[in-house]
């Protein structure tokens, strides 16, 4: 009998224990997520600047790029790689 | 957040958190407890991540070391958290020393080219563990994963024996002959809250790696106290933990593996160490840590030495193991005697920041629960060892 009490207690403690550390963890992973993700998005954000400013006749970029979300983003850089690598090759051909 | 670094990292601080004592108690637990042992492994297991993870946490959300907090706040918190961690780091190195030097006598012969291969490759790896950290870690991770070996111990227990001979004998089997049973508690805690990883952690930010260190290291603790408990292995002697099926091989095999868990755990004390002694912000001091690691080579050289003639004493390997399991249990206590002043630490952090305050209030107050089963569990087995 004593041993199944002391059982129980194990499990009561491991419950103890578990809660804590599955919230941490949650709350943990959520929160640097958020927070790599923002700085993904600022670096693209400045990186797309560079492009706009450095290249005199390149595309111009003068959306407002704070309403993109992630997934814009990237697909707008890939475009706008696409379309500067365009002009490079065929500068190079000229 | 990837699975497979998590999956490395936790690995790699599981084994390198497995000590002697661990061993030594795992394989107790398994011999008086059976079954039931393993729901003890996991808990003590899960209560030294919890503390890991907190730490972690609160790294994360202040972005300083839970030392400088301490130390900027008050001193008297500061005492009470450094000098029970760094002797109950001590301790457990000295029971390490201790025990694998004379494993090496009773093995080798005392043959003085064995001692002086210890004492070359305790220096290498002490040496290049200063200039190149990972490389003689790596070293050291794939010599100490013959401690596996325990694991394929069990499974080839299971083969011979069948799952049917692994019933639950939930009564101990004359565990009040030898030692109190909040000793044997006491001296789990000891074992598995590892004093040095509470510092070391500190440096991880990343709390994902922990539930794969919590995973791998109940599944050895769980092979080794089963391995003991199927075959029925009384742990009265250092020779009773190297049975193992092929023991001509797997005996030698399994003591490279020790020897190079006892540096890891030895190059893990020398951090925490010059991290504890260090008033500065910078932790590793290297004036402090030549010195301690100097000290530490000497009491080293000195124990090695002097182990023919502990060996001499009448009875010596069963003393040995009691001092390792009350040494062990010592620790325990001042482990928990160091959350003590966390506890304070962490109420004064939901007071001052913004951010993952349900984290904080839940960690603290579960961490008090903590304190209070260690700590009595320490006081009474302290009161207890006296009775027997």
């Amino acid at each position: 009998m004593e041993d199944y009490m002391s059982l129980a207690m194990i499990a009561i403690y491991t419950t103890l224990l578990l809660i804590p550390m599955i919230y941490n963890t949650l709350q943990y992973n959520k929160r640097v997520k958020k927070t790599t993700s923002k700085i993904e998005y600022k670096q693209l954000t400045r990186e797309l600047q560079g492009l706009s400013t450095n290249r005199k006749n390149g595309v111009k970029v003068v959306i407002l790029m704070n309403n993109f979300d992630e997934k814009q983003l990237n697909k707008f850089i890939s475009l706008l790689a696409s379309k500067t690598l365009n002009k490079d090759e065929k500068e190079a051909r000229d | 957040m990837s699975i497979p670094r998590n999956l490395r990292a936790g690995f790699i601080a599981t084994i390198s958190g497995i000590e002697i004592t661990n061993i030594l108690l795992y394989a107790l637990f398994g011999y008086y407890y059976g079954l039931t042992s393993i729901f003890y492994i996991a808990v003590m297991f899960l209560a030294s991540i919890f503390i890991q993870q907190v730490l972690a946490l609160s790294q994360y959300i202040t972005k300083a070391k839970t030392i400088d907090l301490l130390r900027n706040k008050s001193k008297k918190l500061y005492y009470l958290y450094t000098i029970p961690l760094y002797s109950a780091s001590n301790i457990l190195l000295l029971a390490n020393l201790l025990f694998i030097s004379i494993l090496y006598e009773k093995l080798l012969g005392g043959s003085w080219i064995a001692y002086s291969l210890i004492i070359l490759i305790l220096s290498f790896s002490i040496i290049s563990n200063r200039t190149n950290k990972s490389r003689a870690e790596k070293i050291l991770v794939y010599s100490s994963l013959q401690l596996l070996i325990y694991l394929l111990a069990f499974i080839i227990d299971i083969i011979e024996y069948g799952v049917s001979q692994i019933h639950m004998p939930l009564s101990n089997k004359g565990i009040e002959e030898q030692y109190s049973s909040f000793v044997l508690l006491s001296a789990l805690w000891g074992a598995m809250a590892s004093p040095y990883s509470m510092i070391i952690q500190e440096d991880s930010s990343n709390i994902n790696e922990l539930w794969y260190g919590f995973l791998f290291g109940t599944l050895i603790g769980f092979s080794i106290s089963l391995h003991f408990y199927i075959n029925n292995i009384p742990v009265n002697s250092i020779g009773s933990l190297l049975n193992l099926p092929y023991s001509a091989i797997t005996s030698k095999l399994i003591i490279i593996g020790l020897t190079s868990t006892v540096i890891l755990a030895l190059m893990s004390v020398f951090v925490s160490n010059s991290a504890l002694l260090s008033w500065d912000k910078n932790v590793l001091k290297p004036r402090y840590f030549d010195s301690i690691t100097l000290l530490l080579l000497v009491i080293t050289s000195i124990v090695l030495i002097s182990s023919p003639i502990i060996l001499g004493v009448y009875n010596v390997e069963t003393l040995l193991i009691k001092l390792i399991v009350y040494s062990s249990s010592i620790v325990g206590l001042l482990v928990s005697i160091s959350l003590f002043p966390l506890i304070f630490l962490y109420i004064n952090i939901y007071r001052e920041e913004q951010i993952l305050r349900t984290s904080i209030l839940l960690n603290t107050s579960v961490l008090v629960i903590v304190f209070v089963l260690t700590f009595s569990i320490g006081i009474i087995s302290v009161i207890s060892s006296f009775f027997y």
